[in-house]
């Protein structure tokens, strides 16, 4: 089947009711999930994963994917509404959007961060059909020894950036894959690290660990922080304006070309995406009188763009290659185990329909997101005016009913909150997350990759470095882990403190 | 600030200690299930004793910057902490003085605050340790009680003693959330949630 027949029987997937329903369901829920300053995407995907356990694999992972770029708009309504991004990502958008509601304009900034969304998702999406059959023929060369140094490279670019300490990065990846070794061993079928527990030869289960980690330790995290400040912003006027929209579309057009290319890197995700689409777009003010940072649409439509094309692109190299980018695709990449998928080269010849019908969905999704926040986003930010003390009742019901699904026992649920204390004390003392769980998901490949690649040099590690394409990752791998030393030095240039520790 | 710089620090070097151990732990284990295979092939703790013996390394690393650094502030020094790092602590500086502020109005209310009083602020400035309490001790209650009767109580007891909320307020919200769970969780997906010994 060529492309366009491929594409063809993706969208009569996507538009299949069913698909349709738990896409708007999936893409509301990430809304909401992204307003919730602190709640982030990686947070909302680990927090409903179990409740699609019982559906279609693809319904499951459309819904999912909706709650994953549906957060990124919901986190850009409390960055410019109360000046608190929902998500790290929605950052930059606050620099502009934020003065732009002061100044009486929140409704044409969430407006033009929604069309900015939209035309970076489209963007990316055709990016994203070109990309996929490319970089598939290109992987289904892939040997075991390409893929442990991919995995070598998912993790240390995402150690590289991760944007607190590198030391503690590279720490949080070690002991992810370490976690990831207790249970009885894949290649040799001997139990490692159970300490004569009959409960951990199964290991400690991805799920309930990401539950613990993630969203259970933000909960812990957001105790007592009382409520977010009411919104006093106006929304008789809604409707964007004719000059805004008509500053919106080239900048949201430069920010999703920027954004896939950075999403599609493993490890660099759409927070640096946005920071530096945020860049470009002041490069290229600067030649006009307007200054980013009082309040001017650009601002919002840029990184708007980049971020939400940055969260499609980093679906390329999880599809293709089956090595997430992010936090976040990690954890879809864990629902894609869960339902018995293995995401790789052969992913896109086995299930063709299921690949092209998620990437189909994400355009849905992007229209459907579209739709909703124009009228709907006073709606959605009415959300900021409870206190969190009623929502994170739910989180925590979600947390534990959902770890105990996973497996139907009380053990799962002491695991999450086992890795709830863990993950707790990491953000307290500035240990980054999404290293961890990236460290957790491909600990596993990496090692049955390893044993493979040694078992064909017959214990030779040179085997690496004498074929070209492993080769090449690990130089890639390297170039990676010494470049955030750069994009260090372009978010310095914003001054901001650096809140991206989290997911990404 | 500096305080809570330093605290930083000596959380820094706590939580790199544990790594080394963990780490140590790991390599140590590893040689028990081998470390080389046959035919030039890993053995099961091939990369458990890398990944191990690395883990240890980096702890150490971490361990060793933190003393560094804080001996430095110790010495007057006013570099910078980790970007990260002073994020962190500055967001804890702000829970604390939150919790703080409400403590103090607590205690401004009574002259001599009762004992329940008195509990409830110090739960509430000690909220984290709380809540890891008083989950563990909802988690041993739901083979007695049933998960939705003692995740009501562990709502209320949050809601109460953490937030600081009426008991109105705190019974409500925990019946809901624990009926609206009831609802989802065991009638709709079927759940086999622990059961309460009564039933």
């Amino acid at each position: 089947m060529d492309t366009w027949a491929l594409i063809l029987d993706g969208w009569n997937t996507a538009i299949t009711p069913s698909n349709l329903l738990f896409c708007f369901l999936g893409v509301t829920l990430g809304t909401i999930i992204g307003v919730l300053p602190g709640l982030g995407s990686a947070t909302g995907v680990a927090l409903l994963l179990p409740l699609t356990l019982t559906m279609e694999p693809v319904t499951a992972l459309i819904m999912l994917a909706g709650i994953y770029y549906g957060s990124q708009y919901g986190a850009t309504i409390s960055a410019v509404l109360i000046g608190t991004p929902g998500d790290a990502a929605s950052l930059v958008t606050m620099f502009d959007g934020h003065p732009m509601a002061l100044n009486g304009r929140a409704g044409g900034a969430l407006s033009a961060a929604a069309i900015a969304s939209f035309i970076g998702g489209t963007i990316s999406l055709i990016l994203l059909m070109i990309a996929m059959p490319i970089l598939t023929t290109f992987a289904l060369g892939f040997g075991p020894p390409e893929t442990v140094s991919l995995v070598v490279l998912a993790l240390l670019s995402i150690a590289g950036f991760a944007g607190t300490s590198l030391t503690k990065a590279i720490a949080m990846a070690l002991f992810g894959v370490i976690i990831a070794t207790i249970g009885i061993d894949g290649q040799s079928a001997v139990p490692r690290y159970t300490f004569g527990q009959i409960e951990l030869y199964g290991g400690l289960g991805l799920i309930p660990v990401l539950i613990g980690v993630v969203a259970l330790a933000e909960v812990m995290r957001k105790l007592n922080t009382g409520s977010a400040e009411p919104i006093h912003a106006s929304f008789r006027n809604m409707m964007i304006s004719r000059d805004e929209l008509r500053r919106t579309w080239l900048p949201a057009s430069r920010g999703g070309l920027v954004g896939f290319f950075i999403g599609i890197l493993p490890g660099a995700g759409a927070t640096l995406a946005s920071f530096i689409g945020y860049d470009v777009e002041r490069r290229v003010m600067k030649k006009g009188k307007k200054r980013l940072g009082t309040g001017m649409v650009e601002g919002v439509a840029n990184p708007e763009g980049a971020n939400n094309a940055a969260t499609n692109g980093a679906f390329v190299p999880m599809l293709t290659l089956g090595v997430p980018g992010s936090a976040t695709t990690a954890i879809l990449l864990g629902a894609f185990l869960v339902f018995g998928l293995q995401p790789g080269p052969l992913l896109m010849s086995e299930e063709p329909t299921l690949v092209w019908g998620l990437i189909i969905s994400f355009w849905i999704g992007n229209i459907l997101l579209l739709v909703l926040n124009l009228p709907l986003a006073p709606v959605f930010a009415s959300i900021l005016r409870f206190r969190y003390m009623y929502i994170y009742p739910a989180v925590l019901l979600l947390c534990l009913a959902g770890a105990f699904s996973i497996q139907n026992r009380m053990w799962a649920v002491w695991v999450a909150v086992a890795f709830a204390v863990i993950g707790y004390f990491m953000r307290r003392y500035g240990y980054p997350v999404a290293p961890l769980i990236l460290g957790l998901v491909l600990g596993p490949l990496m090692e049955s990759g390893l044993d493979r690649s040694l078992a064909i040099s017959g214990g030779d590690l040179s085997i690496f470095f004498t074929r070209p394409t492993s080769l090449g990752l690990l130089i890639l791998a390297a170039l990676l882990f010494l470049g955030p030393l750069a994009m260090r030095l372009i978010r310095n240039r914003f001054k901001k403190p650096s809140v991206m520790d989290e997911s990404r | 600030m500096k305080l809570a710089r330093t605290a930083h620090s000596i959380g820094d070097i706590l939580s790199g200690l544990i790594l080394f151990l963990i780490g140590l732990i790991w390599a140590i284990g590893a040689e028990s299930y081998g470390l080389l295979g046959e035919g030039g092939r890993i053995a099961p703790g091939t990369v458990p004793f890398a990944c191990g013996t690395a883990l240890a390394f980096t702890g150490m690393v971490i361990t060793i910057q933190a003393s560094r650094s804080s001996s430095r502030q110790k010495g007057g020094g006013s570099e910078l902490d980790q970007p990260g790092n002073a994020a962190a602590a500055g967001t804890r500086v702000e829970n604390a003085s939150s919790v703080t502020a409400k403590g103090t109005v607590a205690t401004l209310t009574d002259d001599k605050p009762k004992l329940s009083m008195r509990m409830r602020t110090w739960m509430s400035r000690n909220s984290v340790f709380t809540v890891f309490a008083v989950l563990t001790a909802g988690l041993l209650l739901m083979p007695i009680l049933g998960f939705f009767i003692s995740f009501g109580l562990l709502i209320f007891v949050i809601l109460r003693y953490v937030e600081q909320q009426s008991i109105r307020i705190s019974v409500f919200v925990g019946a809901i959330t624990a009926f609206l769970g009831f609802i989802l969780f065991e009638v709709f997906f079927n759940l086999p949630l622990p059961e309460p010994f009564f039933v």
